[in-house]
């Protein structure tokens, strides 16, 4: 199989946007959403898969590059403890931040939410779509018993040069 | 204004150099929802998210004859030239597009006469002549625009076909593209097929 070409010059815009949005979600409640580091005892953060990769490279006739690259990414939920009705809240959470990024309405209470649109990105990138790739469930268990709770997504973005 | 003298080779710096897609270009003058007239002509780059257009060049009639004493001859009419806009993302700037979409909707209001033959458009061939300030150019002042389809898949841009054909009064010239902006000069065609190409 070809090896994908990275848009390594994107890769920053791309993870700063991210990090920004993902800390605009309406039921963080005080959390922060970090890049790449978690406490042992818990917390949330973003962790970046493969980088940012080349899916479809298009020249009109005029000389000018339209790309489509996408960026995988998975959210990290560590916690300690989980009772099961916790354990099914932290899933839901995910769940919700997944159905939050592909603007679709989540409820917070008696309130409906809904991600109107993603945020400018600099140069002539735009961001097409994020999607999940794999529902939220339980990734893994550590030494402490921490539950590593993660839910996968991808997100496609537009580079025109 | 002196005749024009024919090229003899491409503008390519080295021998074995190729020609880029975009050494081909067609400009539009947009004179329906724009600023151009024929005499001041205001001059669009045509083809920004389109991927592939092909100019066809085709000749009404291409027999091969044989007379009565056994020669063999060919016989060639037009050639009729057009260009292929498919598949084209409908894109903002575009005033060639603009154009297409209010002439199909004032078609009875002189919108179909505009179609057919309304088109003011500029051929260059950025390979022949003195790259950016001298390139040989075509201009064509009677051209007809055809929309053939406006749609596309769900989830994918909103696209058109529309088929330019060359028409109207030709005019062969020079083009400069200076900052984007393309100039046409009218120069003066030889007076006969030259001799130096014969």
């Amino acid at each position: 199989m070809a090896e994908r070409v990275r848009d390594v010059q994107s890769e920053d815009v791309i993870t700063d946007a991210l990090i920004a949005l993902l800390n605009q979600y309406p039921k963080l409640s005080g959390q922060t959403i970090s890049f790449g580091t978690l406490s042992e005892k818990g917390g949330v953060a973003m962790f970046p898969m493969s980088g940012a990769v080349i899916e479809r490279d298009t020249t009109d006739i005029l000389g000018n590059h339209e790309q489509v690259c996408m960026y995988p990414f998975f959210v990290y939920y560590r916690v300690l403890g989980l009772t099961e009705n916790r354990k099914v809240s932290v899933k839901e959470w995910l769940d919700d931040l997944g159905r939050w990024l592909e603007k679709q309405p989540i409820t917070i209470g008696d309130t409906t939410s809904v991600l109107d649109a993603y945020p400018a990105l600099s140069g002539n990138r735009k961001f097409l779509t994020i999607k999940r790739t794999t529902p939220a469930s339980l990734d893994s268990v550590g030494k402490g018993q921490e539950e590593n709770w993660a839910i996968r997504l991808v997100a496609r973005y537009q580079n025109n040069f | 204004m002196a005749a024009e003298t024919p090229v003899t080779a491409f503008n390519m710096t080295n021998t074995g150099d190729v020609a880029k897609r975009e050494a081909f270009s067609l400009w539009y003058n947009d004179r329906a929802s724009g600023s151009g007239t024929l005499s001041s002509p205001v001059w669009e780059l045509v083809g920004y998210k389109l991927e592939s257009s092909d100019m066809g060049i085709d000749y009404e009639t291409d027999e091969t004859k044989k007379d009565i004493l056994g020669n063999t001859f060919v016989e060639l009419a037009g050639p009729n030239r057009s260009f292929d806009l498919s598949s084209w993302n409908l894109v903002q700037g575009s005033k060639l597009q603009v154009d297409c979409m209010n002439a199909l909707r004032y078609e009875k209001e002189g919108g179909m006469s505009y179609l057919e033959s309304g088109g003011d458009f500029c051929l260059v061939h950025h390979y022949a002549g003195t790259s950016g300030s001298a390139m040989l150019a075509e201009r064509w002042k009677g051209c007809s625009m055809k929309p053939g389809r406006l749609g596309g898949d769900g989830g994918a841009n909103l696209t058109t076909d529309i088929t330019v054909t060359m028409g109207g009064t030709k005019e062969i010239g020079t083009a400069a593209i200076a900052a984007g902006v393309m100039t046409f000069t009218k120069t003066d065609a030889p007076s006969a097929w030259p001799a130096s190409l014969s």
